[in-house]
């Protein structure tokens, strides 16, 4: 076991240098580069010395050689080229906060309730609650994030104001964005987990156990839950991304100082350091889920167990 | 039984009639025909089939309809929807029903057009890759390995802005490049385990050719799937060109799609909430449509729910 | 009174897209201690289902057990338990051992941890315990090694082996009466012999009674004390070993014995029935088996035939047996000589 997870560590750390590689070569194929509206009325001698201050003078390979070398002599990420003084890494380090907590907590609540929605609409099959569940998260699927972003927006400021709609700073102020990045994670597991469900509670192994007299709460928990579980957690990982990049529309929306809006202007703003840094970041955070949802599932499932340690 | 009045010639054998016993008792059909009449039989299907006849009809036909340009200013600036303007009008005073349309154009092209090309690439790819099986299996499939664990929006951010041109295609050509890969993963799946399926071999050993089997097994097998699969990338690509627009990264004017439509209504959400109502639930519906026409063909194509 | 299981006029329906398939029709049979009692017929004959039946186990499919049906366990009337007395009826009253067990047994748990279960629900014993003594329940269906077999997970095991784990767990809870469904048929012919020997050894040593489902009459003949032969959803013909395998008179118990490769006769080709079985979709007029029915009558497509008592314990349903009837020979193959 720690084996594997060391293995797949390495094999982690690997593919996000190739990600980084690979990103930091397209992002010199954009045109235009971030110096472009800030230098266009000085002298030419001015503007080389800017180049020549962030290295962009030099060819990109060399540029890149540079960067992976602040990366691990000094552990830096460079400096922000538009905001001059700022270090990338602090950067990330002070958006990523709000981002996180929203993100992480939508995908968590939207994992889990997910996941009793979609057992309680499974187990109901084709009654009135199933019918109601399935509605929601066939909705939720199909509404874009911005859509009911601004509804909810709209309907708590001009109809019901007891929720800010606005800015970053209360445990309130989560309230919203949490409620917006939760649908879609939460309309997909309850889709997911009612279509395991129902596969799992046909197997014979339940009826078997129903054949001991388990009561069926008890089967639900000790082995559809199990069972069924396993066809969500594969996209538990793709999900934790792009609940992060939702967020990039989320916190533009509600006006929160994250990372998501901070990238998005980033990449307007050509500011390489920033966009490099910040797509690491995302990369890494995407990795991550993916090992942790790999871990996860050797523990739930024995037969992965097996045919990995081989 | 005695005290039935039966007559003695009742009681003579006459056998059975093979034929009566061979028949069964039910009609048989083929494969497409028993998953048609089941997806007719599901009215939420057949009516989201409907609802999106009537969307690709409008995105056709609807700025013809309406009487004006989609791009042509006028006057009448922020109209509520009347008879002139049905659904209103925007800021510069363009007709909101033909840019509703015009825009569903450009959603529902990127939509199908992008999942429709990354069908094809993946179901090439990965049939090659479980086809070719060994050392180039899984070479082609790190590759698809390394390429998925990029957060998906941010490549399609970074190649939106590469392309720069900001139109239909190069929207498209970023979509597509990572696009392809699930579908590649799930075609290759496919036939690795259809390759394994005992019928597969039972029809190997009674000596069926290979063109057979992949004509008669490997491709209706696989196609469902695929189909399946198609039909639910299409609003998630909707959705990722009407996310791209509405940062700012998609479409750009003078033409317009309903992301760009949502996201220039967003600013005067509060004074004109019908600007951002049409685009939204168009995409709304649109999305929806989609999706549980795609319900509803996974359970006419899955044989196994077959009753 | 004195028997175990008394079930009269079992109906079980499943309600489905195409209409309501009706699985069992009308089936009354009985079970005494420590009998073995053979259900045997082809597939979709009801026999499966009439067996899951016995302990209500439709509840959350399909499935209809229509209300006219009576079962009676040791004096309990099995239909009118609640859920909670049905929870603790199963499992401690009535084992069930299920046809595969590849699919039988939960992927993702450990096979102690399963056969502990019964043990854990009925006596209320925590799980370490009942995995503890889950190694003695395996020890006694002949699993080597058992202390560390309860650790495995179900794919490591064989076949066999679960299928062992699988009559371990329903017998955890010492049962008065073992259900087999089919407990052989998706295992190898030597490792099919093993289980029925270790069914039949355990049989003999705890004096439970064991209702055996199976299409094949091979195993039957030295396995069980009774035979019941059903078509269709309903019972032919019932009988002593005895009684079907040598005086038997319904067509379909014939044309089954006949079906049975003898030993030495491998130059004569093999008996087949021809045809399918009438879709249970339908309603049936008439005798289920007539339209396969060598012997068919006019009055079989009319009139279902009701049971005629041969002996004590053999019955047959059938129009042959009619007073009107011509008499006819029992042909060649189906019984009546040596054995």
């Amino acid at each position: 076991m720690k084996k594997y997870v060391l293995k797949r560590i390495l094999y982690m750390l690997f593919v996000l240098l190739v990600v980084t590689t690979i990103t930091y070569f397209l992002m010199h194929c954009i045109p235009g580069d971030p110096l472009t509206a800030l230098v266009q009325k000085l002298p030419e001698q001015t503007k080389a010395n800017y180049y020549a201050k962030y290295g962009l003078d030099k060819p990109v390979w060399e540029q890149f050689l540079l960067f992976l070398k602040g990366i691990f002599t000094e552990g830096t990420l460079g400096e922000s080229i538009r905001y001059p003084g700022r270090q990338v890494l602090d950067v990330l380090k002070k958006y990523s906060v709000s981002s996180g907590q929203i993100g992480v907590t939508a995908v968590a609540i939207g994992f889990l309730l997910g996941i009793m929605l979609g057992v309680v609409s499974a187990l109901k099959r084709n009654k009135l609650p199933d019918k109601l569940i399935s509605l929601i998260a066939i909705l939720g699927v199909s509404i874009p994030v911005f859509v009911v972003a601004s509804v909810l927006q709209f309907v708590f400021t001009v109809k019901i104001p007891i929720l800010p709609t606005m800015g970053w700073g209360s445990p309130k102020h989560m309230v919203l964005p949490i409620l917006c990045m939760s649908l879609s994670p939460l309309a997909t597991y309850t889709r997911y987990m009612r279509s395991s469900v129902l596969d799992v509670v046909n197997q014979d192994y339940i009826t078997m156990a129903e054949a001991k007299g388990m009561s069926f709460g008890m089967i639900v928990r000790r082995h559809i839950l199990r069972n069924s579980i396993l066809p969500s957690l594969t996209i538990l990982g793709p999900n934790v991304a792009d609940v992060f990049c939702g967020s990039f529309i989320i916190e533009s929306i509600f006006s929160i100082p994250g990372l998501g809006g901070y990238y998005i202007t980033a990449v307007t703003d050509r500011d390489f350091p920033m966009i490099i840094g910040s797509t690491m970041f995302y990369t890494g955070i995407y990795i991550l889920a993916l090992l942790i949802v790999d871990i996860l599932y050797v523990v739930i499932d024995p037969r992965i167990r097996l045919s990995e340690t081989k | 039984m005695e005290n039935k009045n039966l007559k003695d010639e009742q009681f003579r054998i006459v056998g059975c009639d093979d034929v009566e016993g061979e028949r069964l008792g039910r009609p048989q059909t083929t494969y497409w025909k028993d998953a048609w009449r089941r997806l007719r039989q599901n009215h939420l299907a057949m009516f989201a089939m409907v609802l999106l006849l009537v969307i690709i009809f409008l995105t056709i036909f609807g700025p013809a309809i309406s009487g004006y340009s989609y791009e042509k200013m006028s006057a009448d600036m922020n109209q509520t929807p009347s008879l002139k303007h049905w659904f209103g009008t925007d800021s510069l005073g363009r007709d909101l029903f033909a840019r509703v349309w015009a825009g569903g154009r450009v959603s529902i092209i990127i939509g199908v057009v992008g999942a429709v090309i990354t069908t094809v690439i993946g179901c090439i790819y990965g049939s090659i890759s479980a086809f070719a099986g060994g050392r180039t299996d899984s070479v082609m499939m790190r590759i698809v390995e390394i390429i998925s664990s990029i957060p998906y929006l941010i490549v399609v951010i970074l190649l939106s802005l590469m392309l720069d041109d900001s139109g239909i295609g190069s929207i498209l050509l970023a979509l597509c490049i990572v696009g392809w890969c699930p579908t590649a993963r799930l075609v290759r799946g496919q036939i690795l385990q259809l390759a394994n399926a005992e019928y597969v071999t039972a029809a190997k050993t009674l000596g069926v050719s290979n063109w057979k089997i992949i004509t008669r097994h490997m491709l209706p097998n696989t196609m469902s799937v695929v189909i399946v699969n198609l039909t639910f990338r299409i609003p998630g690509y909707i959705f990722s060109e009407s996310f791209l627009s509405y940062v700012g990264l998609g479409i750009k004017t003078p033409d317009t799609s309903w992301g760009m439509l949502a996201a220039g209504a967003q600013g005067s959400m509060f004074f004109y909430p019908y600007q951002l109502l049409f685009p939204a639930l168009m995409i709304g519906l649109t999305m929806l449509s989609f999706t549980l026409f795609g319900d509803g063909l996974r359970d006419a194509l899955d044989p196994k729910l077959r009753r | 009174m004195s028997r175990l299981l008394e079930v009269e006029n079992l109906r079980v329906y499943f309600n489905t897209y195409a209409g309501q398939v009706k699985a069992v029709r009308g089936v009354s049979f009985g079970v005494e201690k420590g009998e073995t009692l053979a259900m045997v017929g082809e597939s979709g004959c009801g026999k499966s289902v009439t067996a899951k039946a016995l302990m209500r186990l439709f509840e959350r499919t399909s499935g209809e057990i229509l209300p006219e049906s009576k079962i009676t366990f040791d004096g309990v009337d099995v239909m009118s338990l609640d859920k909670k007395a049905l929870h603790a009826f199963r499992g401690t009253q009535i084992g069930m051992i299920f046809q595969d067990p590849m699919t039988s047994l939960d992927p993702t748990m450990s096979v102690g941890k399963q056969v502990g279960e019964c043990l854990m629900i009925h006596e209320g014993i925590p799980m370490k315990e009942a995995v503890q003594r889950a190694v003695e329940l395996l020890r006694m269906v002949e699993i080597p090694n058992p202390e560390e077999r309860v650790k495995a997970y179900p794919h490591q095991l064989s076949g066999g082996m679960r299928q062992r784990i699988v009559i371990a767990t329903a017998l955890a809870c010492h049962p008065k009466l073992l259900i087999a469904d089919e407990p052989t048929t998706a295992l190898d012919v030597t490792i099919q012999a093993q289980v029925l020997d270790l069914l039949r050894d355990l049989k003999e040593r705890l004096g439970t009674a064991i209702i055996l489902v199976t299409h094949d009459l091979g195993i039957v003949a030295d396995f069980a004390d009774r035979i019941q032969v059903m078509y269709a959803g309903m019972i032919v013909e019932e009988g002593t070993k005895q009684e079907i395998f040598k005086e038997c008179d319904h067509p379909y118990t014939w044309a089954l014995l006949r079906s049975i490769p003898a030993e030495g006769a491998s130059k004569k080709q093999l008996y087949s029935l021809k045809g399918t079985p009438p879709d249970l979709l339908l309603d049936q007029k008439g005798c289920p088996f007539a339209s396969r029915c060598e012997y068919c009558m006019p009055v079989c497509r009319e009139y279902q035939p009701d049971f005629t008592q041969k002996s004590g314990t053999h019955r047959v349903a059938c129009w042959l047996q009619h007073e009107k009837a011509p008499r006819v020979e029992r042909p060649v193959g189906a019984g009546g000589e040596i054995r």
